[in-house]
């Protein structure tokens, strides 16, 4: 009893200095950690909408409750299952094809020793990363034009028939695809680069002495060197399986390839802000979280379960 | 004496193949970057030179019949004029407000002391891995009165959780002596955050200054979503109008033909060019920006 209170004596002038320090670090965080709690856990709560018949004059307090009505009418939409394929296929593909890219970009970019040619290199494949995809797709439409389109030009340079690329259901996938490395793969680069920096150059110098030649190393040093990079971004794409990139579809679908293009964050959009059916589009947009969530969170458990790295 | 020979061969053997590999590489990577290159050269092309030229296909990746008109004619346009001014603006005033909030919010979490701290970073983390999805974000923006506002614009993206990861990761690397040794002083946490660790981590900032500019400056889906008045488009909405409409309200008062490709190309010059003059100055340090963002906080 007696040790314990002259125990906190000695500890409370600077504990109240500390809770001091502490208390400004608190406030000093506030407005974010405020900013988070209304643009993102009150929205988590507006999902109750998606349990309701929503009513914009009624509002969410006086909105009536359909229990899982919303949920029925997902299972039972006609257009849903060509979405959710849609979104699946697509990222699929993206995962398959795009997500290599980087990784190869950045092998060879370890090739070379620092110089100003691999400096201009690699501010240039950089950089289609920081333009929209506005301007994407305009320069896609310009690019793939019919006519005048340079591609199609090259294929009629060839001998070959000009493609209607933009319009053609069979290879809109593949044209989003490639868009997609096109602008962000030497973005993707930067952090296998980081991560190849960081490995042992001794280690190269002794497989070369063993006689390893240069696919070897790649194969036992630099993938195995930056494995745990490679996993880190590997979950993180697999919980984008059911989302995906809303503007990249959202500039370049058009009605002929509308039955192919349609993804389930198009389709929130389509149904919840342009329909204004604002109960049906969070029914929607619910089950993308909860799909996109189970999917992080179970590739994350698996990697750590493998022994391989996780995100937390 | 038969070992010596292999191990010269095996040397041949790998000088060869580390040249092949060398070759390829290098052919890999320039290829990509003309790739990456050609679309732009292309459209700076079409933006300067006249429309018949650019309508036949004649225009490859040299302007023809060069001409600036295109961009006068952009420019004289009030409507492109004034989402121009929007964008300047929105992206200076989120550009501010979100490196100040970030680095408020960031600071306190990268305080390894701080009791609940690894609490309160779950709380910004798992934002990131569930959220309400767009229907209910419209829903809260409607509920603050902001939509269709200029706030629209800077509220509701104002933090990115990424973005706060790598700063956590940025403040964490700097040596805790400097703030022990400012707290002697008795500075309070606010200076020591604004004299000593924003100075320290300037290379970051920078980084984190670009990405915060052109999230807002490429932003195009938060706009058509919270705003319906024209007065208050940014410019990749109005861009996005011009090329998809082709003749779109917004020409209809000139008294013109529809926009050509090539004055679609001047607007996207409008869109492109402020980027491209920042990006090789902030080069050096998104890199690390990057890359401090893969590193476990």
């Amino acid at each position: 009893m007696k040790r314990s209170r002259s125990g906190t004596k000695t500890a409370g002038p600077k504990k109240m200095g500390n809770f001091r320090r502490h208390l400004s670090l608190y406030m000093m965080a506030g407005p974010g950690l405020l900013f988070f709690f209304v643009m993102s856990y009150i929205p988590i709560l507006f999902l109750v909408v998606a349990f309701q018949d929503f009513r914009v004059g009624k509002g969410i307090l006086g909105s009536d409750f359909v229990g899982l009505q919303n949920f029925i009418e997902l299972m039972t939409d006609r257009m849903f299952p060509m979405v959710l394929r849609n979104t699946i296929t697509l990222n699929l593909m993206k995962i398959v094809l795009t997500f290599p890219m980087p990784i190869i970009l950045a092998l060879c970019f370890n090739e070379f020793r620092p110089s100003p040619w691999k400096k201009v290199c690699q501010t240039v494949v950089y950089l289609p990363h920081f333009f929209s995809w506005v301007i994407v797709a305009s320069m896609l439409s310009s690019l793939l034009n019919l006519n005048t389109g340079l591609v199609n030009m090259a294929i009629r340079a060839m001998g070959g028939t000009p493609v209607a690329f933009l319009t053609d259901k069979s290879i809109y996938k593949m044209l989003l695809t490639v868009t997609e490395i096109w602008k962000e793969a030497g973005w993707g680069s930067i952090i296998y680069i980081a991560a190849l920096t960081a490995i042992n150059p001794e280690l190269y110098e002794a497989a070369a002495i063993d006689g390893a030649g240069k696919w070897k190393q790649v194969w036992h040093i630099s993938l195995p060197g930056i494995r745990s990079t490679i996993m880190i971004m590997l979950i993180l794409s697999f919980g984008s399986i059911v989302s995906g990139s809303f503007e990249q579809v959202f500039m370049t679908k058009n009605t002929a390839v509308y039955e192919v293009a349609e993804i389930i964050p198009t389709y929130v959009y389509t149904k919840g802000i342009t329909n204004m059916d604002i109960s049906y589009g969070a029914t929607v947009g619910l089950f993308q979280s909860v799909i996109g969530f189970i999917l992080v969170t179970t590739t994350n458990w698996l990697s750590q379960k493998l022994g391989g790295d996780g995100l937390w | 004496m038969v070992t010596k020979t292999k191990k010269v061969s095996n040397r041949i053997k790998t000088g060869t193949e580390t040249k092949i590999f060398r070759i390829l590489a290098a052919l890999i990577v320039v290829f990509f970057a003309v790739i990456c290159l050609l679309p732009f050269i292309r459209v700076v092309s079409e933006a300067f030179s006249g429309d018949t030229y650019v309508a036949s296909g004649e225009v490859i990746l040299l302007p023809k019949g060069f001409t600036t008109k295109h961009l006068k004619f952009i420019l004289d346009t009030h409507q492109f004029t004034r989402a121009m001014f929007i964008s300047v603006t929105s992206t200076i005033v989120f550009t501010i407000c979100a490196i100040v909030l970030t680095c408020m919010l960031a600071y306190p979490l990268s305080r390894t002391y701080l009791p609940k701290r690894r609490a309160l970073m779950f709380y910004v983390v798992f934002t990131m891995l569930f959220n309400g999805g767009i229907v209910p974000t419209y829903l809260v923006v409607k509920q603050l009165g902001i939509l269709n506002s200029f706030w629209a614009l800077i509220i509701p993206q104002v933090i990115s959780q990424f973005n706060v990861i790598v700063l956590v990761n940025g403040f964490l690397g700097i040596p805790n002596e400097m703030e022990e040794s400012a707290l002697l002083d008795g500075a309070g946490q606010f200076t020591i955050l604004l004299r000593i660790m924003v100075p320290l981590c300037k290379p970051t900032l920078a980084a984190l200054l670009l990405f915060y500019a052109v999230s807002r400056w490429n932003g195009w889906f938060d706009a058509v979503m919270y705003i319906n008045d024209r007065n208050l488009f940014p410019l990749p909405v109005i861009i996005r109008d011009i090329i998809q409409q082709g003749l779109d309200t917004l020409f209809h008062s000139l008294t013109s033909p529809p926009p050509t490709q090539a004055v679609q190309s001047a607007a996207v010059i409008f869109s492109i060019v402020p980027i491209i003059v920042v990006y090789p100055f902030l080069q050096k340090y998104f890199v690390k920006g990057v890359t401090l963002g893969g590193v476990k906080g």
